[in-house]
């Protein structure tokens, strides 16, 4: 007669009950990874879209984007405008939110003005060192729309995006300056 | 002579605990990859704002050297006299000095309020730097933006090089 030992029923079924809950446990670690690594990849993507936003902002004409802002007080654009796309977008499976602030900006540039009205009997123009110079003064250089034309549009981006796991709402948002460098 | 028989009573556990053991390991370094994502997002969004920032605010700077060119020269000329000893101005002394004038407009140094608003930038500043050749009639004029965006992020440069020639107009 011989005898064999092998795996008891109650050896099996905890054997399983031990697997089921690591599995779950594992499962679970995974979800919440999936997760996680979902939310990074649309925060990646809501970065890209401001990037490409505020770049083609950049690209456009200033005298341009002076006309789409004709006084000093902000405008913010929700609507696709000068051929850059605006409003809802959407990429993949999620809907962002584009819109853009234009504000024109006053500039004041200060310098010091080589002044060789009142130069000493020893100035030389090849020679720094004889050289005086005017206090510093804003010499034509007020970009105010008053002493002169406004040249520089600041461009504040934002996108936003709704995050449905905790019904959270994200936002990435960048500023840039448009200049008119025209003679 | 008597045969023993190892009992193999219990292996069943011993194997589901390694499998459970293999399966908890791989799970954990999946959650540590995406754990390490998170800040490198956030660092992500910080260059591309500090990138943009600088490119806008080269452009202002290069605005004011368009403007007034013959003052950024003189500038630039009384500098390299000043910075040597030996040729060092001793008619006149400046300060600040006229390059330093040149280059401290408040819209060139963080000096305006609520300017980059509503991004919250450290401090930037904005030098200018002629890089002469070609015997002095060709140059090249630097514009460096340092942006700090966070007082916990490092200073961060952006030069621009723009080409120029100076020429005589008789008149």
């Amino acid at each position: 007669m011989t005898s064999r030992s092998g795996t008891t029923l109650i050896e099996l079924m905890l054997a399983f009950l031990i697997l089921v809950i690591a599995v779950l446990s594992v499962s679970g670690l995974i979800s919440f990874g999936h997760r996680g690594t979902q939310k990074d990849f649309r925060m990646v993507q809501g970065i890209q879209l401001m990037e490409d936003t505020i770049n083609r902002f950049l690209v456009a004409s200033c005298s341009q984007l002076l006309t789409a802002v004709p006084g000093t007080t902000p405008v913010t654009f929700d609507t696709s405008m000068l051929g850059i796309p605006l409003g809802a977008i959407r990429v993949g499976s999620t809907d962002y939110t584009v819109s853009a602030t234009l504000a024109r900006q006053s500039v004041s540039f200060s310098t010091r003005e080589l002044d060789i009205t009142t130069s000493p009997p020893e100035y030389n123009k090849n020679d720094p060192a004889t050289w005086r110079f005017s206090a510093a003064t804003n010499r034509n250089g007020k970009f105010d729309g008053v002493a002169l034309p406004h040249r520089v549009v600041k461009i504040h981006v934002a996108v936003t995006w709704q995050e449905a796991l905790h019904n959270v709402q994200r936002r990435v948002e960048a500023v840039s300056f448009a200049v008119d460098l025209t003679p | 002579m008597r045969y023993t028989r190892r009992s193999s009573r219990g292996m069943a556990l011993v194997i589901v605990l390694a499998i459970a053991t293999a399966l908890l390991v791989m799970g954990s370094s999946y959650l540590r990859t995406f754990s390490q994502s998170r800040p490198v997002n956030v660092k992500i969004l910080e260059k591309v704002q500090a990138d943009l920032l600088a490119t806008g605010l080269q452009r202002i700077a290069l605005l004011k050297f368009k403007r007034f060119p013959e003052d950024f020269y003189h500038a630039c000329f009384f500098q390299f006299a000043w910075d040597n000893p030996t040729k060092r101005p001793t008619l006149f002394s400046y300060s600040p000095l006229p390059l330093e004038v040149f280059q401290g407009d408040p819209i060139l140094r963080n000096g305006i309020a609520g300017l980059l608003s509503p991004l919250s930038v450290a401090t930037y500043s904005t030098t200018y730097r002629l890089l002469s050749h070609k015997a002095y009639t060709r140059d090249s004029v630097e514009i460096v933006i340092n942006l700090q965006m966070t007082n916990r992020t490092p200073v961060q440069s952006y030069a621009l090089k723009v080409d120029a020639e100076r020429f005589f107009v008789s008149p």
